[in-house]
């Protein structure tokens, strides 16, 4: 019922993830939740994982991730999926989120790493790999042309650790090992 | 039906066939056309979509090792198929379409400027699911004016390929060619955007935030500008001062020019007539070509400045503040601003006029603005408005500070533009069955100083159409009419017997007019055009005229040139009436040339619009109301025009 009365939409889209075909991760704006790792939906979405359509979320400061259960396709379940989001957010005293700040910025960290800004760490023949993520710091190794790079520095501090609290306001600090 | 035959019909032969196909789409003004040359090097093939007259633009694009096949789709704001333009969009991406086979790949141009508006587009295409690609445009202006564009971060949100392009752009041009050669492994959406309008907004909104949109901005000067330009008073009183002083130029900047000329067309005709021994081709020479067709071409610094003048106020972006302003004029009329649009164009030529309700969603809109178009003052008139003004009023003739001339000019534009609208709200309140204003979108360009080239280049094309129009129907046209005016020929023994002193030059060349076949016809109309106060001289410049307005010049000019060779123009002013109760006193009196002004403002002598009304309209039954109800009107607004000025007079 409440799904229909979408009298005025909340901006969001879906981006895809690059590790994984079946996770979307839907952006949306900030505020809305506080990021951490969802324990109860409300009725639009908790029937979607009632159903199995969708497996596991968590939630980032302005994005929601989302897993399909592997037999089904987003082509297939997306719109559906997107109404009952859509739904959900409109009413966020329905959800019940658990404060798991490692566990986001573990995925953040990962997907900033393996997107952009591994590409131009990459196109400049460094190399940039997650080593772990604990209490809001991200540990990473520079290796290949950085170890010996007069700008790592720079890249550490200007590319993934902005680019990362773009996403996470709550880092702490990128440390090179 | 032996199967070697069966190969479908009508088809193109050129080897367009099995290449893959690409189809443009964007909003209009989103730099698509412009993208469609660059990518095709303008060996662009127009046609028509079949079963509606769209115009189609087909060409091919060498990528790397392969050729492929553009299709410029019309500019459109959204695949609703309210317009005629529209459908022809929906009906090519459609996958079983009727008119068009299916692309293999949609390119969308977007203009980067006006990024949200494009996105509705955009996500409309691809909710068709057909590969997709964004070329986005204009992004060194968005640059320039502030604004701000993430394109990486635009294309995961989009989830398809984003290539920025300028079209003059060799390097990016290049790399959207590679693009187009990766077409099977173009990236798709997941899923494709919502359906729902606002959803799609809220889509377009979460789209442009994720790439860090920062719209470009309004230029402080601009908006200075604007805040007088278009405010209703002090807009529409600038919006007639400046169109007044247009037309004073005209008359003031071009005359000496016209003078010039004058002089070139007066010396060759005194070298024809020296040189030229034989008596047909002398006449020839002299009257048809010189006398006719010079005396049309004589009016080329007319034209060039028109189109100068049109060319720098669209330059400057004072053009689209003019029809942001007479939008809210037309829409208390009940017309859209689509519909004015469409008759600014016809300024030029009510043809372009024409084309232009193409854009018009609704087909009622569209015949009421088509009927009115050639209402308004085109660029064939003029040279008959200077002709007949020039009998009417010396050059220096002034009220006060003003230009008579160019005074009275003004007037026949405001007539023409107030005869047009009110014809379109009249022929849309007959039709309308309370349908509603659709939106309109209207870009309102930052003011800047109009480019020099462009503004060459607009002259070059009108100054290059009105010679080629002077060098092929109008010298048709007034080829016959010399025909026309000096056959049959007369013995000096027939004539004799009618009482000319074959002795005398002047009595035998009247003679022979008198009794040319074209007298003939012009005698024939003439109960219609006496009450107007018009002779078969006249009538015969008025059926002349059908061909295009300013063949009425040439004949005015031939037939001047035939009485008074040394001095046509002379000749002209000075020409009687040759019977009925007025003979003897001047043909061209202010009474006659009030009543023609008025007959050339309203009638549709133009068989090229006849032409276009037909392929527009799809039958000769709209044509023919046009050309009825535009010559009652003539006829009526002519006859008024004699007896009242007549009264005066």
């Amino acid at each position: 019922m409440s799904a229909s009365q979408t009298v005025s939409a909340i901006a969001m889209h879906p981006e895809q993830v690059l590790t994984d075909p079946h996770v979307l991760r839907w952006v949306v704006p900030p505020g809305i939740l506080e990021p951490g790792l969802p324990t109860r939906f409300p009725a639009p979405l908790a029937e979607l994982f009632a159903e199995q359509v969708l497996r596991a979320s968590i939630v980032e400061e302005s994005a929601i991730w989302l897993w399909l259960s592997p037999e089904l396709s987003w082509p297939v379940v997306g719109a559906r999926v997107r109404t009952a989001l859509s739904a959900a957010l409109s009413q966020p005293e329905g959800w019940q989120i658990e404060r798991a700040d490692d566990a986001i910025l573990q995925q953040v960290a990962l997907e900033v790493i393996c997107g952009p800004v591994g590409e131009v760490i990459g196109s400049h023949g460094g190399a940039v790999e997650l080593v772990s993520v604990k209490d809001n710091t991200v540990l990473v190794s520079l290796t290949g042309a950085c170890s010996s790079c007069p700008a790592i520095e720079f890249t550490l501090r200007n590319r993934i650790d902005q680019e990362i609290r773009r996403r996470h306001s709550r880092l702490d600090r990128v440390v090179a090992v | 039906m032996s199967g070697q035959h069966c190969e479908p019909s009508g088809r193109s032969t050129t080897d367009t066939r099995g290449l893959d196909r690409f189809a443009l789409v964007g909003n209009p003004n989103s730099g698509k056309s412009t993208l469609f040359n660059s990518l095709s090097g303008l060996r662009a093939k127009t046609g028509n979509y079949p079963g509606v007259t769209v115009a189609k633009y087909e060409g091919r694009a060498r990528l790397a090792d392969d050729f492929v096949v553009l299709e410029d789709l019309p500019g459109t704001y959204s695949l609703d198929a309210i317009s005629p333009d529209e459908h022809v969009v929906v009906d090519v991406l459609e996958a079983n379409g009727e008119i068009s086979a299916t692309p293999d790949g949609v390119i969308v141009v977007v203009d980067a400027t006006t990024l949200r508006r494009s996105l509705t587009l955009l996500a409309q295409v691809l909710q068709r699911g057909l590969p997709t690609c964004v070329a986005l445009t204009f992004t060194d202006d968005l640059q320039r004016r502030g604004g701000r564009i993430d394109i990486h971060a635009l294309t995961n949100a989009l989830g398809v390929s984003v290539v920025a392009v300028t079209p003059g752009d060799r390097g990016q041009v290049t790399n959207l060619k590679q693009t187009l050669a990766r077409w099977r492994d173009w990236p798709a959406p997941v899923i494709a955007p919502p359906t729902d309008a606002a959803e799609t907004a809220a889509w377009a909104s979460s789209v442009l935030a994720a790439a860090n949109y920062v719209e470009p901005d309004s230029d402080a000067r601009t908006s200075r500008i604007d805040a007088v330009l278009l405010h209703p008073v002090w807009g529409t009183a600038v919006f007639f001062a400046v169109m007044f002083a247009f037309f004073q130029t005209i008359f003031v900047v071009a005359a000496p020019i016209q003078g010039w000329i004058e002089g070139i067309f007066a010396w060759l005709g005194e070298a024809a007539a020296q040189l030229i021994s034989i008596d047909w081709l002398a006449s020839f020479v002299g009257e048809a070509l010189i006398g006719g067709v010079g005396g049309v071409l004589v009016f080329l610094p007319q034209i060039a400045l028109l189109f100068i003048l049109i060319a720098l106020l669209e330059g400057s972006g004072y053009l689209a503040r003019a029809a942001f302003l007479m939008d809210r004029v037309m829409a208390k009329a009940g017309l859209e601003g689509r519909a004015f649009v469409a008759l600014l164009s016809s300024v030029a030529c009510a043809i372009p006029g024409i084309m232009a309700t193409r854009s018009l969603p609704s087909a009622r809109d569209r015949l009421a603005t088509m009927m009115a178009a050639p209402l308004v003052t085109c660029s064939a008139r003029l040279p008959v408005y200077i002709l007949l003004i020039g009998l009417l009023v010396g050059p220096d003739e002034r009220y006060g500070p003003v230009n008579l001339r160019g005074l009275i000019l003004f007037a026949m534009y405001v007539i023409g533009a107030v005869a047009a609208m009110s014809a379109a709200a009249v022929a849309s309140k007959i039709s309308r069955a309370g349908g509603r204003l659709l939106p309109f979108y209207m870009e309102i360009p930052p003011y800047q100083v109009p480019r020099a080239r462009s503004v060459v280049a607009a002259v070059w094309s009108a100054v290059g159409a009105f010679v080629k129009k002077v060098s092929s129907i109008i010298l048709t046209t007034t080829i016959i009419l010399w025909l026309l005016l000096n056959f049959p020929q007369h013995t000096d023994a027939e004539m004799q017997a009618h009482g000319v002193d074959t002795s005398s030059e002047v009595a035998v060349s009247s003679y022979a007019l008198d009794n040319s076949f074209a007298a003939s016809i012009g005698k024939a109309v003439e109960p219609v055009f006496e009450p107007l106060g018009f002779d078969w001289r006249i009538n015969i410049g008025l059926v002349s005229s059908l061909a295009a307005r300013e063949v009425f010049v040439a004949t005015l000019g031939q037939v001047a040139a035939a009485e008074n060779p040394e001095e046509p123009a002379l000749a002209l002013s000075q020409m009687k009436v040759l019977d009925g109760p007025n003979e003897g006193e001047p043909l061209f009196s202010p009474a006659t040339i009030a009543a023609l002004l008025m007959f050339f403002a309203f009638a549709l002598q133009c068989m090229s619009t006849v032409g276009v009304l037909r392929r527009e309209t799809g039958s000769w039954r709209w044509p023919a109301i046009a050309f009825g109800y535009m010559f009652a009107l003539a006829w009526v607004a002519a006859f008024i025009a004699n007896r009242v000025v007549g009264a005066f007079g």
